[in-house]
């Protein structure tokens, strides 16, 4: 990976330099960067601010609970209290280091490759407070986090405190997200004020990074100024820490542009299609990220008639032609549930683990389980933290697995009506089509049908309850089924093709057919660990098939990653003329 | 009231916080329900801790002592001495003086022993230091006119100075009827201007009989008699940003809402400080 840094940093006018308590960080070997913010109400927060980004970018907070983060925090505040310990002190110093202590924002971020060839890579975000992370995909904001939108800046952020009962306090309005990356993209950290003003910019249908990207030291000097004078930014301190990171040279085909991440519906007739690229022999592969969507979605006001609910990430305007646009991410309002299903609650983080570094975050502490911030609506947080399960690794995998699922899968006759309420055809698999390659003891296939339909149904008809979820997602990583998987599917391991990801289908349920068409489930299970300064983590996902028969055999017209009930992520499209990988095409199979 | 209320507080703009309190003899009286605590000592030792707080507040880095983002003052009214600054010390005798100023010139510190929690569920005794600035004085009359004349005159020539700055905040400190009429003195102060906003004045009424305190009232309506009417005509509208720290306490409040409580026990008056002066103290420095 191949990376470009930048940081602007200015004073609150009438403070010099070395008065800012704003402080940045970042490492030119990894793609990793920190921004923080001291609390001027504090004491010594310039340190500690600086402190916080030195320790991010030196080593990485594991974040798979909190008591994890608080001792990170706490050995960051030990070496603060030894600076202030090897001060001395006046007595309404030693006071407030007794009283208060110190206290500071912190935005941290974690980009890793992909893989070599690949043209991106995914990044793993930390943030505690009004500092900022956006993406720019394309020339439009991707994602914007912790806050997204301007009216969110408010007088008291959560904070990191050199106290750790304070920063306990704090931590239910921690965010971790993580989100995918391409060549080209730009990430843009920063304090409050230059982010209120970015977002406000942005909002009133502006491309501050346009404006910001065209800035050296001098003239942002210059332009922040001019924001102070006409008050449209606060005076305080303002720094912007740039990243732009971008994959090692290729020579296959450019970057390809923005275009509906929908998938193009097959021709009845025609040959079987499943628009989704197998594993990438050759070349480098576009990242099958909705690009579409973020993890934060900023708000932009539409035009239009305003929606009195915010929505999960209103998105950036983007190519509007083609087939209709994805439910998700694409409307304002709450989350449209995938049809049949309930609209319940989004559901809070599940398989993906929200970790920077360290083991996977259970799925109750990587979100869902702390009290919504209260900075950013509920859904959005799920939003986000659902985003998560998108890596590219998926889709590099999922039309092999796709392929399997479906010869594996017979299809129920009867004919089902929508229902509120996601009801999975009885026993889809119980009698495997005989043209399946399928092996191993009946009883490890039941339990596998049985387990992974209680977790198909947790995750469609999810309302809340976690215990229920995580006691799904218990049954479905015992070590007889993670086993018997491959042997039933008729492999001996399902490696994607990308060095660093071992996908498997954990099963397949039918929701509802048709003598021709049917609407499938897959739960498929990823192991990824792509960068040495991670380790391996694990992201359950679930997969919404539509398919229609055509002649003999069954094709898929949608493809739809089924994150929530009410929560469904465009499969990216699969552009064949410009990619050599072939397209997988569901096995045939008699009806 | 008029005016935005919205001046960041600087060092150039400083903020000013002005304390008027009675000290007549009622103040030597325990409060309503709770015959350990003169209201005197409860008020000295709440404003004397807000002072702490401000100038901890302003101390926030190692060596350049507290920035001077407030002037302060406290003015006694009713002590045989009459009407005139409360400070001891080596501040004897100022009216407005700077954080810089508070940090280098308080009475003495006391160490007093505060419950903390032993991190196991329980409560430990710890001795914490308290700095005070001046003592608590209980005797003679409650010429509150005098106490706001001198408030407006000291005032006067401090809104000049700063004229960019948050407007002053004056709270007034009572437990008793005024024996001189304080309405047209309390008109005259709050209709100080400054660019951003005239004057404010906050009442609290601390309490002698076991009632209901009344905070934050919208109207006089429903206001026991003449006297918790005139304090409450006395008292400022509350801006909009103080508002919403009222109702973020969870008080349901108005936009009549006015800084001021009737019949306050102890716990209401310390909260009611809390409340009137936050915003100030937030917006004090570079956030």
């Amino acid at each position: 990976m191949q990376l470009s840094y930048s940081v602007l940093r200015l004073p609150k006018e009438g403070n010099t330099l070395d008065q800012c308590e704003d402080a940045a960080a970042y490492s030119s070997e990894f793609g990793i960067a920190a921004v923080s913010d001291g609390a001027s109400s504090a004491f010594e927060s310039g340190r500690w601010a600086h402190l916080l980004t030195r320790a991010f970018v030196d080593r990485p907070p594991p974040t798979s609970s909190d008591a994890e983060v608080l001792d990170w925090v706490g050995q960051v505040s030990a070496e603060w209290s030894a600076s202030m310990a090897a001060s001395k002190l006046t007595f309404y110093e030693e006071m407030k280091v007794d009283s208060e202590g110190s206290a500071a924002t912190l935005v941290g971020v974690f980009l890793e490759e992909a893989v070599p060839e690949a043209d991106g890579g995914t990044w793993q975000c930390m943030a505690l407070g009004d500092s900022c992370l956006f993406q720019i995909s394309e020339g439009e904001l991707a994602t914007a986090m912790p806050l997204v939108e301007s009216a969110q800046f408010g007088q008291n952020p959560p904070l990191f405190y050199t106290q750790r009962d304070l920063t306990e306090r704090d931590l239910a309005s921690l965010d971790l997200v993580k989100g995918v990356w391409h060549s080209g993209d730009s990430f843009l950290l920063m304090t409050d004020a230059i982010a209120a003003w970015f977002l406000r910019d942005y909002e009133d249908g502006g491309k501050p990074w346009d404006v910001l990207a065209e800035l050296d030291a001098d003239s942002f000097a210059a332009f922040v100024a001019d924001l102070r004078r006409l008050k449209r930014i606060r005076n305080d301190d303002v720094t912007i820490v740039r990243l732009e990171p971008a994959a090692a040279p290729v020579t296959g085909p450019p970057h390809r542009p923005a275009e509906p991440r929908r998938h193009r519906r097959t021709k009845s007739g025609g040959r079987p299609q499943v628009p989704v690229g197998g594993p990438a022999p050759s070349g480098p592969t576009h990242p099958p990220t909705d690009r579409t969507r973020s993890p934060h979605g900023p708000n932009r006001p539409s035009p239009g008639p305003s929606h009195p609910t915010p929505g999960p990430a209103r998105l950036p305007s983007g190519p509007t032609s083609g087939p209709p646009r994805p439910p998700s991410g694409l409307t304002s309002g709450p989350p449209r549930p995938p049809s049949g299903a309930t609209s319940g609650p989004p559901r809070p983080p599940s398989g993906p683990p929200q970790t920077l570094s360290g083991p996977p975050r259970s799925p109750g502490e990587a979100g869902s389980a702390r009290p919504p911030s209260g900075r950013r609506p509920a859904h959005l947080r799920a939003a986000a933290l659902m985003q998560t399960r998108r890596t590219f690794v998926v889709a590099l995998s999922l039309g092999l697995l796709i392929g399997i699922a479906i010869g594996w899968t017979t299809w129920g006759s009867s004919t089902s009506s929508p229902s509120p309420v996601i009801t999975l055809s009885p026993s889809p698999i119980a009698t495997p089509s005989p043209s399946s390659t399928l092996g191993g003891p009946p009883s490890a296939e039941e339990e596998v049908q049985a387990a992974a339909r209680q977790f198909v149904l947790a995750m469609v008809n999810f309302h809340g309850d976690l215990s229920e979820y995580e006691s799904s997602l218990r049954a479905l990583s015992t070590p007889a089924l993670a086993e018997s998987l491959p042997k039933l599917l008729g492999l001996g391991s399902l490696t994607s093709g990308s060095a660093d990801s071992n996908g498997r289908v954990i099963s397949s349920a039918v929701d509802s057919s048709t003598d021709s068409t049917a609407v499938v489930y897959l739960v498929v299970d990823q192991e990824v660990a792509t960068a040495p300064a991670f380790h391996s983590h694990q992201q359950i996902l679930l997969i919404r098939l539509e398919m229609a028969l055509s002649g003999t055999s069954w094709q898929t017209n949608e493809i739809m990653f089924v994150n929530s009930a009410g929560q469904m992520l465009p499969q990216p499209t699969s552009d064949t003329s410009s990619s050599p990988r072939p397209s997988v095409s569901p096995t045939d199979h008699g009806t | 009231m008029s005016g935005s209320y919205m001046a960041e507080i600087s060092r150039k703009d400083p903020a000013c916080i002005l304390f008027l309190l009675d000290q007549s003899s009622s103040m030597s009286d325990p409060f309503a329900g709770d015959a350990a605590t003169r209201k005197a000592d409860v008020a000295a030792d709440a404003i004397n801790k807000l002072l702490m707080n401000l100038v901890l507040r302003c101390t926030q880095n190692i060596g350049e002592g507290p920035r001077n983002y407030f002037d302060v003052g406290v003015i006694g009214y009713g002590s045989r001495r009459g009407v005139g600054p409360a400070f001891g010390g080596a501040l004897t005798g100022r009216t407005l003086v700077s954080i810089n100023d508070l940090a280098t010139g308080h009475l003495r510190v006391e160490e007093r022993t505060k419950k903390v929690s032993d991190g196991a569920g329980g409560l430990v005794d710890t001795v914490v230091r308290f700095p005070v600035w001046f003592d608590p004085i209980a005797d003679n009359g409650t010429p509150m006119r005098e106490a706001l004349q001198l408030a407006a005159s000291t005032l006067q020539p401090w809104m000049a100075e700063h004229k960019q700055s948050y407007p002053p905040i004056v709270i007034n400190i009572t437990d008793g009827e005024p024996n001189t009429d304080p309405a047209s003195a309390a008109s005259a102060l709050t209709k100080l201007n400054a660019a951003d906003g005239d004057v404010l004045l906050y009442n609290i009424h601390l309490s002698g009989v076991s009632s209901t305190a009344i905070l934050f009232p919208g109207s006089s309506t429903g206001l026991p008699d003449a006297f918790a009417r005139m304090l409450f005509e006395m008292s400022s509208v509350l801006p909009p940003r103080i508002q919403q720290e009222v109702k973020a306490e969870g008080y349901s409040v108005d936009d009549a809402a006015r800084g001021f409580i009737f019949n306050a026990d102890s716990a209401a008056f310390i909260q009611f400080l809390d409340i009137g002066t936050r915003l100030v103290l937030q917006a004090g420095g570079d956030r």
